[in-house]
């Protein structure tokens, strides 16, 4: 009999649980992701000549491909180029271009491209005189087609070797941006 | 009434601590009351396991620093004692020393039971009786635990047979038993599961090993009284009651590494009261930047402060009750350098001899990447013993997790975690046990537990894990038959698990989805063993268990940190089913010699584990691999063999061989993140009993010289993993020790140097192999004062 009691009790206990349990669920809160970027344009103006690099990924890391604006140059032309992030999963639109500003010595952009002819020059320096890249040169050479990769690092070296040139082999660095959009130069 | 007190306090103990038993038998023949210091102690002291004699046993009596070892037969004696209180130390090769306190009055025989095999056949802790004998086990002594007071838990484990450590880094460790971890590893903190965050590779057991007294490794599958998802092995930590001595007692530490150039600093107090006895234990370490043999590690020093309080009461001779709390806080720092984004950059810090962020000087600093964990746990046993053979125990408990994990963030952000987790959680276990005549027992119970995790909402960031509560309720019984030579066991167990689940939905924008789940687990275990021709035995454990898929395998989803991956999760993961048979076989013809070795092997029906899909996910960061969890049927077998010889009294070998394969069986491709073969030796000299340096009185002197040799995990094909596996290497070490015996307290020390060849190496587990090398060259002192 004290057996029987002694099972029936820890049965009990276990019951009365499940019962108080069954009645509470987990209420998450959606996260604010103020640090996400979204979305990269590459504005590239030459004179009344306007071409808009877009790459636009509103689910971050989820499984819904990119949206992604290539463009169309003109050849032996001189673009200037300017960066615009955006975090567009909060409504407004976050510019996060600011925060890049204000951290313009942890970061600098790279560019490459496999267009022939085609160059990236830097047009802008932080406070310690290294490029960042926010603001650039673009000029084409002969008419080709190839693509223009565009890479954004938190924290480089940079003042390793070569990374102030805008080559990317010692910089080091977590990667904010990565992305390449396909280039026309007509 | 005395001998029923005795027999009582013995009961109470079997649970916590079984290594020693100690019958202390007054001899009446003589003069009651001495009046001069002619009183003698003469004392037998035996192998707890097989009652043969133990030679070479020291006994020496701390306070007179006079001694005595025991002779072939086990008997010592040691002569011309005042009556006083006396603590006494008793010591072999191959057991941790012993300490008791005794009043002399008059003269005194002890009998000693010492556990001296280091395998032993050990009572498991369920049934924790000696009619018992469950699969052999590993056990880990206070000796080993006090001299690696730097170590986490896992390294500790490492140096046991078929155990191995999971790691990122130096510092974060988690230990793989016969290729089971994580999920599949319990891990029982003084009678309590374990609840922290053991589904990331990147997560430590949230212990300090040095609350133990003793840590074991249980393997096969008789070990059903600790809940569900216990796959075939787990690992006991077991601080044991408090020691019989009457006054204020214990032990004061400090260790230095070179390597990081760590203190650890432990104290241990204890007493024994006729009300409440208590135990108190204090740890701290703080450690910088570790080095390898070229270079820093820049950002992997770490600090730890835990607490732990034992509180124990004994009354009305039915009652025996236990509060235990004890507080786990640590900050571990994450090599700067392998803190990458995409896998382009992986592959660049893979192709670099020294990590991106190497700092040429040493720092204590710890900067993001970085972890801060708070572990907190407050335990009672209230045990009530109906008769001297059956009792029931109650043990509710509350843990509460809480990790941050920080990494380099835009923004000032650094400082605002990315991962901040809560984990509560509530239990209750009760239990109860009967031992029949005719060696037969029988042992029920059951465990509810009720788990709360919650994302904290300070990270901006979707988190990894979604935010869930469940719930575990189970009853296990069990029955065990000691026919002498012959000894079987069978329990079943059955678990109900629900799981309450808030996840967010993956597009954009998110919402809300909620799953309800209901499992069910069940485990059945059964163990048979036969001793015969008196020096082997031979033993098979077989054991069946169902594992439900826990939550991160369910519904992981996004970026893993520093695996430079996407992770998902699938909701439609089935209860993971596993049979598992070991087979031991032990052989032990004389003190000398020790052959022990298991075979085992563990087939998997829906195995769930990460595997790539071979999708890559462009970003806006760039192009990630995604991983999913997938289940198939997959195997784990292997060998374990370890051999001790003596050579001489002094001079001892011991050799240890693990062999391990991982298959997934539907692909017909090895396992990930299985252990390489492992090879193992160590010789150790150890002066067989105390002697006189210039009026120092020594006792455990010993010089141990060990070396490992790790084989390449060979078996992984090149998709399997984004870089070649490391190269087999060799390490030695080696080791001097003593034991300062002075009137009224001993002294400890130690010299230690690990990796002598400041050996260049790389090690499979370590998720840190593709950025950097392992720790090189490290000397270590170490001073403890037992008082």
């Amino acid at each position: 009999m004290k057996l029987l009691k002694t099972a029936l009790l820890p049965l009990f206990a276990s019951a009365l649980l499940v019962f108080v349990f069954t009645s509470c669920d987990p209420e998450p809160e959606v996260p604010n992701e103020e640090e996400l970027i979204t979305t990269v344009e590459y504005t590239l103006t030459s004179g009344a000549e306007t071409v808009v690099l877009r790459f636009e990924d509103l689910d971050g890391d989820g499984p819904n491909d990119p949206v992604i604006t290539g463009g169309s140059l003109t050849s032996n032309t001189s673009y200037s180029g300017s960066m615009t992030l955006l975090n567009e999963a909060e409504t407004p639109a976050e510019d996060i271009t600011t925060e890049i500003e204000e951290e313009d010595t942890e970061h600098q952009f790279f560019f490459s491209s496999t267009v022939t002819g085609l160059s990236i020059d830097y047009a802008d320096t932080d406070d310690d005189g290294n490029p960042v890249g926010l603001q650039s040169t673009l000029t084409t050479g002969s008419a080709g087609g190839g693509s223009i990769t565009i890479i954004l690092r938190h924290e480089p070296a940079k003042s390793a070797d070569g990374v102030a040139d805008g080559d990317i082999t010692n910089a080091g660095g977590e990667t904010d941006i990565e992305v390449t959009f396909p280039i026309e130069v007509l | 009434m005395q001998a029923a007190k005795q027999t009582l306090k013995l009961l109470s103990q079997l649970k916590f601590c079984k290594t020693i038993l100690i019958l202390i038998l007054l001899c009446h023949t003589y003069i009651s009351k001495a009046q001069e210091c002619n009183l003698f102690i003469e004392g037998r002291v035996l192998d707890e396991t097989t009652q043969q004699a133990l030679g070479f046993v020291n006994v020496i009596i701390q306070e007179l620093n006079v001694g005595a070892v025991s002779d072939e037969n086990g008997i010592f004696r040691i002569e011309d004692i005042c009556p006083s209180h006396y603590h006494i130390f008793i010591s072999h090769i191959g057991c941790s020393t012993k300490k008791l306190h005794l009043d002399i009055e008059e003269n005194t025989f002890l009998e000693i039971y010492l556990d001296h095999t280091p395998i032993s056949l050990d009572d498991i802790v369920i049934e924790g009786n000696a009619i018992n004998k469950s699969a052999p086990n590993e056990a880990i002594s206070k000796d080993e635990i006090n001299d690696n007071l730097d170590k986490n838990l896992s390294a500790l484990l490492e140096n046991e047979a078929g155990v191995r450590s999971l790691k990122s880094g130096s510092t974060i460790g988690k230990p793989i038993i016969q290729g089971l971890y994580g999920n599949r590893l319990v891990i029982i903190n003084n009678g309590v599961i374990q609840s922290g965050q053991q589904w990331g590779n990147d997560h430590s057991p949230e212990i300090d090993a040095n609350v133990a007294k003793e840590i074991k490794v249980l393997k096969g599958a008789a070990s059903l009284e600790y809940g569900s998802n216990n796959m075939g092995s787990l690992i006991l930590i077991d601080p044991k009651s408090v020691d019989p001595v009457r006054h204020i007692n214990g032990r004061a530490a400090y260790q230095f590494s070179t390597n990081g150039r760590g203190h650890n600093v432990n104290l241990q107090l204890q007493k024994a009261n006729e009300g409440i006895s208590w135990r108190g234990v204090g740890t701290f370490k703080r450690f910088g930047d570790a080095h390898t043999p070229d270079y820093y590690l820049t950002n992997t020093g770490f600090s730890e402060l835990d607490g732990a309080l034992l509180l124990e009461h004994n009354w009305a001779e039915k009652w025996f009750a236990d509060v235990y709390m004890s507080s786990f806080n640590t900050e571990l720092g994450i090599l700067r350098g392998s803190h990458v984004e995409n896998v382009n950059d992986l592959q660049t810090a893979f192709e670099r001899d020294i990590p991106f962020y190497t700092n040429d000087t040493f720092s204590y600093q710890i900067n993001a990447p970085r972890q801060r964990v708070h572990h907190h746990l407050v335990k009672a046993t209230l045990s009530y013993f109906i008769s001297d053979n059956e009792w029931v125990e109650i043990i509710p408990s509350f843990q509460q997790n809480r990790r941050k994990e920080f990494d380099i963030r835009r923004g000032g952000r650094s400082e605002q975690p990315s991962l901040s987790l809560d984990l509560n959680t509530s239990a209750i276990d009760i239990k109860y046990t009967k031992e029949l005549d005719s060696g037969r027992k029988i042992s029920t119970g059951s465990l509810t537990s009720i788990t709360n995790s919650r994302n904290v909402p300070e990270t901006d960031i979707l988190p990894l894990i979604p935010d869930y509560a469940s719930l575990t309720s189970g009853l296990f019984g069990s029955i065990a038959k000691d026919w002498g030579a012959f000894y079987a066991d069978i329990g079943i167990r059955y678990d109900y698990v629900f799981q309450n689940v808030a996840t967010f939905s993956n597009g954009f924008p998110k919402e809300i989805i909620r799953y309800r789940n209901h499992f069910h687990n069940i485990g059945i275990a059964s163990l048979s063993s036969y001793s015969f021709e008196e020096d082997q035995s031979i033993s098979l454990n077989i054991g069946f268990a169902t594992r439900n898929p826990a939550i991160n395998e369910l519904y992981s989803n996004g970026l893993h940190q520093g695996v430079s991956g996407i992770e998902e999760g699938d909701p439609n993961l089935q209860v993971e089913q596993t049979i598992k048979s070991v087979l031991e076989y032990s052989y032990n013809p004389s003190p000398r010699f020790l052959l022990s070795s298991t075979l085992f092997y563990q087939y998997f029906f829906n195995y769930i584990y990460l595997s790539p899909t071979g999708e890559v996910r462009p970003t806006i960061r760039g192009a990630f691999p995604v991983f999913a969890y997938h289940q198939n049927n997959a195997s784990i077998r292997g060998l374990d063999l370890s051999i001790q010889y003596s050579v001489t009294n002094a001079f001892i070998i011991e050799s240890q061989v693990n062999i391990l394969e991982g298959r997934d069986l539907d692909n017909d491709i090895p396992l990930i993140y299985m252990p390489s073969n492992r090879l193992g030796t160590k010789i150790t000299y150890r002066y067989p009993r105390p002697f006189n340096f210039t009026k120092l009185n020594i006792d455990n002197f010993e010089i141990s010289w060990d070396h490992t040799y790790i084989a390449r995990q060979n078996q992984l094909l090149d998709s399997q993993d984004f870089a070649p596996t490391p190269e087999a290497y060799y390490l030695m070490g080696v080791k001097l020790s003593a034991n300062f015996v002075f009137s009224s307290y001993s002294l400890r020390s130690f010299i230690q140097m690990e990796n002598v060849l400041n050996e260049r190496y790389r090690e499979y587990l370590n998720r840190q192999r593709y950025f950097a090398d392992e720790l090189g060259r490290n000397f270590q002192i170490g001073l403890a004062i037992s008082f």
